[in-house]
């Protein structure tokens, strides 16, 4: 399932749904990574996020800041940031064009 | 946040592992860290002190950090590494401490007899040949960690060819110290000699106090402490004459030296036990 999709698309996809949870509010490591769990993405090796999230960091997509979390010794939450947010968008928009034409793709191939 | 408090507040979180996911962290943290000695520190450390809490968390849930984490790490600490900046900061950083580590410890022992010069010109040129050792050596050791097929599990020929890298590696450095004399001497008698070995000694202590695993530099610290002390005692009007013109004064300093060498060698002994 997960595991079989190609991992650069993966770390693109992983991107833009990490986008769309952060924007919801902000997480930390293991926070957002049971909010991936819940999308279904728990096949997924956890340590593929830390990379990502660096990465995304790195591009000023999200800003990570130390606060104090609810168990108490404090923790680096990850914001989206306005250029986070725009990616987000363009995420949306390039994933429902690119579905629209897998879809015809595949309704096309089921009618032969 | 400082880098200081972030490696501090790890340290602590790292003894709340369980002893599978302590080796699996504990391989990761080294990796991490020695690749990453020219990446920026600051997002070095809180990158690995995130993912210490997350395994943590994960722990909590009885997950364990391997299944958390992914088999992969190797790959996976790459990918974080190479999204963490370069600074050259970092290697001036690396260079300077490595330098003043080797100062401290050799400058001090050789305050011990303050009839000899010091030669700070071969103690600078063997603490360059020392950094650069240590230097390539760290590099090389992030290298080994997941390397598990060069692993040499016979434990005799493992220590054997560790002993002989070892005396390779060092020897040049030995050598200089032994036989390059340059002008640039110094001789710190009496109350200069005092006050230099104050300065030095408070800069060890300094460095001993901010480090954030105090327990492992207890040894040394308390080797240097003793030297200090002797050489203070050397300087000192009556008690220098007697510890270095007398036959008894001259046992008492050597077996002082010979005591702090055992203390030294049993702290150090004590504290592998105690791992």
């Amino acid at each position: 399932m997960a595991q079989d999709i190609s991992s650069q698309i993966l770390k693109g996809i992983l991107q833009g749904i990490v986008l769309i949870v952060l924007d919801k509010q902000p997480e930390y490591g293991y926070g957002l990574s049971t909010a991936l769990n819940k999308y279904g993405l728990d096949a997924i090796p956890k340590g593929t996020i830390y990379p990502l999230l660096a990465t995304m960091e790195k591009r000023n997509l999200i800003h990570g800041k130390m606060q104090a979390s609810p168990a108490g010794p404090d923790r680096k939450y990850y914001f989206i940031t306005d250029t986070g947010k725009k990616a987000k968008t363009n995420f949306i928009s390039e994933w429902t064009q690119l579905q629209q034409i897998v879809e015809k793709v595949i309704s096309e191939e089921q009618e032969k | 946040m400082k880098v200081k408090d972030l490696i501090a507040q790890n340290y602590l979180l790292q003894q709340e592992l369980n002893p599978k996911n302590k080796k699996f962290y504990t391989d990761l943290l080294l990796y991490v860290r020695l690749r990453g000695l020219l990446h920026d520190e600051y997002v070095v450390e809180s990158n690995l002190l995130t993912i210490l809490q997350d395994i943590l968390d994960a722990q909590s849930h009885n997950i364990s950090a391997e299944e958390y984490f992914g088999k992969n790490v190797k790959t996976l600490a790459d990918e974080l590494l190479a999204a963490i900046p370069i600074k050259l900061l970092e290697l001036l950083k690396l260079t300077f401490t490595a330098l003043a580590t080797y100062f401290l410890v050799s400058f001090l022992p050789a305050l011990v007899n303050p009839i000899t010069p010091i030669d700070l010109g071969s103690i600078l040129l063997a603490g360059g040949y020392f950094s650069l050792v240590i230097l390539l050596g760290l590099i090389f050791f992030g290298h080994t960690i997941y390397q598990h097929k060069y692993r040499i599990h016979n434990r005799i020929l493992k220590y054997t060819i560790l002993c002989l890298s070892l005396s390779l590696i060092l020897a040049p450095g030995i050598l200089i110290t032994l036989f390059i004399k340059t002008p640039l001497k110094l001789y710190l008698t009496g109350w200069l000699g005092i006050a230099v070995i104050l300065v030095f000694s408070g800069i060890g202590a300094y460095f001993f106090w901010k480090n954030a695993e105090k327990e492992l530099t207890i040894p040394i610290f308390v080797f240097l402490a003793g030297i200090a002390l002797l050489g203070i005692a050397t300087r000192l009007p009556f008690l220098g004459t007697f510890l270095l013109n007398t036959r008894s004064g001259q046992y008492l300093s050597t077996g002082l030296l010979l005591a702090f060498l055992i203390i030294f060698w049993i702290l150090n002994f004590m504290l592998n036990r105690k791992k």
